[in-house]
Order: C-alpha cells, then sequence, then structure tokens
C-alpha cells in the first residue's frame, strides 16, 4: 500500500484572531471570516502551490466553519476537484457563548484555561478539550480509512493541527499538553502514513508551520 | 525568550553509502559531507545572510565531522564562532565501533531494533535508547540555561531533533516512540520558550506560572527545496538510522 499524506492548511487571519472593538466567540455562529491581510496571506499560499504543484492532491476537504470555508474558496483554483465540507474540522466549539462579544461571554462563562479545567467546555453545550481531541481523533481514524493511500488536504483551524500531534504522537488526550504549538496563518503542516518494516501504519511528521510564502511578510 | 534553532547536518557519506558499503560515523569514523551536503549548507547560509532571520547569540555545534562542516559553512551567516559541544552528536554506537567497516560490524555485531529491545546497544561501551535520550534531555537543559533569554543555533543530527521533540512533548523516553520523524538535512526546526512569569491579560492577574516550550518550525528546508532528491537520503529517526548505520 501507498503512503497515505494529510497536508493541513490552517486557514488565513480572521477577524477572530485579532485585537479589535466588538470582536466575538467565533463558533459557526460568530465567526466573521477572514480580514483582508488573511486573505492576502491565502493569495500567497495559492500562488505558491500552483506555482510549484508540490501538493498534488487528491481530495480537499475543509471545515465549514466560515474563516477556513473561505480559505478553502481561494484556495480551490490550485486542484480543481470539489471541495468537500467536514464538520468534525471545526476548531473546538465554544458552546452557547458562540457569538457574543468576547468580553461578555468572559464575565458570563469565566475564562475557560484547559490548562486548569480539562473537564470543562468554555460555555454550556461545548467541547471539553478531552471531547475536542477525540472528535479529531475520530476524524482522522475516518478520513485515513476512507481515503487510504491517497493524499489529502484539510483546511481547518490551529487548534484541530495541535490535537494531530496529540493523537499521533500518543500523547494524553484528556488534558492540553506540556509544550505548545506556534501554528500560523496559511501555514502547511504534513503527516504521512507509510508501511515501514514490520509497522503496518507508522506516523510521520514531515514538516510543521511551513510558512515559507510569508517569509517576507 | 529563548530560542533554540536546531539544524540538521548536509547530506553526509554516512547518509548515501548504504547496503554496508559506509563506516560507522562517530566521531573517529564520520567521512563528512558529501558535494550536495556542502551545497545545501552553502544554500542555507546564502538564506540567513540574505533574510538576518536567526539573530543568534551563539553557536554550538556537534563536534562529528558531518556536522562540525556544516556549522563551518553557515558560521559566517551568523558571525559568530563555532563552539563544540560533544553533547550534541547522534546516538553512539560505541567507541570500539567507531569507524569500523559496517560490513564487519554486521558480521560481528548484532544491530538492535530499538523498537523491540530499547536496552540493548550495538557495541558495550554505546548508548542504548533511554541513554541517548537522556543526555539530548541535560544538554537542552544546560544550553537553555547557559543561554537564558538568548538565540542559540545548534548544528546536530536527525536523531537529537528527534529527542527534542519527544523531551518537549514528555513522549516516554525509555522505549522508541509510535510515530516516526524525518528531518531533512540542513533544515530548521525551531523551539521558543514561552515564560509565564507575570500577567495574564484575561483578568489582569499576576500568575507566575512554568515555563512553556513552544514548537514553532519543525523541518523548514525551503532552501533545498528545488535540490534534487534531498530527501532521499534522510533516515527516519535516530533508532532506523543505527539500524542502517546511517544517520
Amino acid at each position: 500500500m501507498s503512503a497515505t499524506q494529510l497536508h493541513f492548511i490552517r486557514h488565513g487571519e480572521a477577524y477572530s484572531n485579532v485585537q479589535h472593538e466588538g470582536r466575538v466567540v467565533s463558533g459557526m455562529r460568530g465567526d466573521h471570516g477572514l480580514t483582508p491581510r488573511g486573505v492576502a496571506q491565502v493569495e500567497r499560499l495559492r500562488d505558491r502551490l500552483l506555482a510549484t504543484g508540490e501538493l498534488a492532491s487528491e481530495v480537499v476537504l475543509a471545515s465549514s466553519l466560515p474563516r477556513a470555508w473561505q480559505t478553502a474558496q481561494i484556495l480551490a483554483p490550485v486542484w480543481d476537484l470539489p471541495i468537500v465540507p467536514d464538520d468534525d474540522l471545526h476548531e473546538l466549539r465554544p458552546g452557547e457563548s458562540d457569538g457574543l462579544p468576547v468580553e461578555v461571554a468572559r464575565e458570563r462563562y469565566g475564562y475557560a484555561d484547559f490548562a486548569e479545567w480539562a473537564y470543562r467546555p468554555k460555555s454550556p453545550g461545548g467541547e471539553t478539550w478531552g471531547q475536542f481531541v477525540l472528535r479529531v481523533g475520530t476524524m482522522l481514524d475516518r478520513v485515513t480509512r476512507d481515503y487510504a493511500g491517497k493524499t489529502i488536504v484539510l483546511i481547518t483551524s490551529g487548534g484541530v493541527i495541535h490535537a494531530t500531534f496529540l493523537v499521533f504522537f500518543s500523547l494524553h488526550t484528556l488534558i492540553p499538553p506540556h509544550a505548545w504549538f506556534a501554528t500560523e496563518n496559511a501555514s502547511i503542516t504534513t503527516w504521512e502514513q507509510r508501511p515501514w518494516r514490520n509497522q503496518p501504519s507508522i506516523w510521520t511528521l514531515l514538516r510543521y508551520n511551513d510558512t515559507s510564502h510569508l517569509h517576507d511578510w | 525568550m529563548t530560542h533554540l534553532y536546531l539544524i540538521r547536518h548536509g547530506e553526509a557519506y554516512s547518509n548515501i553509502e548504504l547496503d554496508g558499503n559506509g563506516t560507522v560515523p562517530g566521531l573517529r569514523g564520520d567521512k563528512g559531507l558529501t558535494p550536495r551536503g556542502r551545497a545545501q549548507a552553502e544554500r542555507l547560509r546564502d538564506r540567513l545572510a540574505h533574510t538576518g532571520e536567526i539573530r543568534a547569540d551563539a553557536l554550538l555545534a556537534s563536534t562529528y565531522a558531518r556536522a562540525r562542516q556544516t556549522a563551518e559553512i553557515i558560521a559566517p551567516a551568523l558571525g559568530l564562532p563555532i563552539i563544540p559541544d560533544d553533547d550534541l552528536q547522534e546516538m553512539r554506537a560505541g567507541d570500539e565501533v567507531d569507524g569500523m567497516a559496517e560490513r564487519e560490524l554486521l558480521e560481528r555485531y548484532t544491530i538492535p531494533d530499538y523498537r523491540q529491545t530499547p536496552y540493548a546497544r550495538i557495541a558495550p561501551d554505546g548508548e542504548n535508547w533511554g541513554e541517548f535520550i537522556l543526555r539530548v534531555g541535560m544538554m537542552l537543559d544546560r544550553v537553555t540555561r547557559t543561554y537564558a533569554d538568548k538565540t542559540v543555533v545548534l548544528v546536530t543530527h536527525g536523531g537529537v531533533i528527534d529527542a527534542s521533540i519527544m523531551i518537549f512533548f514528555q513522549v516516554h523516553t525509555l522505549t522508541v516512540p509510535p510515530f516516526a520523524l524525518y528531518t531533512h538535512n540542513t533544515a530548521i526546526t525551531e523551539w521558543e520558550l514561552e515564560r509565564h512569569d507575570g500577567f495574564h491579560a484575561h483578568d489582569d492577574t499576576a500568575k507566575a506560572g512554568p515555563s512553556r516550550w513552544r514548537l514553532v518550525h519543525y523541518n523548514d528546508d525551503h532552501h533545498i527545496r528545488d535540490l534534487p532528491d534531498h530527501a532521499e537520503s534522510s533516515p527516519y529517526s535516530a533508532a532506523e538510522a543505527m539500524e542502517d548505520g546511517d544517520s
């Protein structure tokens, strides 16, 4: 069996990533999509991928969260493939605070610090850290089986990319990891599953946070 | 903030002399960089000189020839002297086999499958898996304390870079982990130590917490992506490289 490659692309800069007046909790309801800068970042990535042809993908999946979906639409010309929406690629789901101004949400529900309160959601109806990582792990298993041996692009959020490390490194998945990440907007992270020696399914990290198209940003 | 940039050496003869044709590439047996390995290191030097992206305070290098030569090539771009550091060496096969022809090694010694027998070693004075990771962990602790709040470039080996990930993410270090890494020649891996020594913006309270390492980049090799075949010679991990006598 040939290798299965997962290329994770984080969305471009979103309104939820920048400090501004009226910033809201950005789940499905509150996500206001990409900033002009975010659009430009993704256009850079699109132009890079078109120029190099380096991501010869056979499947493109995208989170249906507006900031990821908008990123996928900008990147679409790279592959000439239908983009498959996948709700399991969503960022950690905040719960009923979705769409509230961040200050109001903090006042009402407190500050969600998973390092301290791993088993509590950000607000009622939201995911805990463990539920989120389990959802991502289940998604990875499904995608890897559905598209075994293929090259797959997944357009998603930072938290999902971080969760891939917990899953593939076999780290504790109910509490946040000891070390953390610095995943930038419009970056690429690549994992490969290749049968090797007696190991049927070793996952190999090939690159993390590749932003060479933004180096002179 | 403390920044560590771990750079793997350029392509070495030990990366391409396979199937028993090489020699055990330790302090004595390392035959250094191939012409392509030199070209890769020159690309990295030119990239660093052009972008100025690493403003380093210190340049440390493994004392193995392939890493030392890589450091010599990139040093002008950083404008720093090279500080040799034995703890940056690749997993050690043992002094008694260092420099031995691999054919002879394979005849006279058992090369352990570290995934099955992590406590085994090639030669009696070589390292086993746990000893290697522990040595790297102690090196990282020492370097981090010696160069607190500084930016340090470490020119080293694939196994040491793998080990940094296991150590900072707290992966079990006495057995070979159930994943692999594939660090390319002259690729950059960046870590930053984020200090929680103060202030949490969300509630305006001063609350000292532990420091936390952040992985910023892994396997950044864009300076050599248009060189042919650069990935071919890279081993999967220290353990597998040791099995192949190739890292």
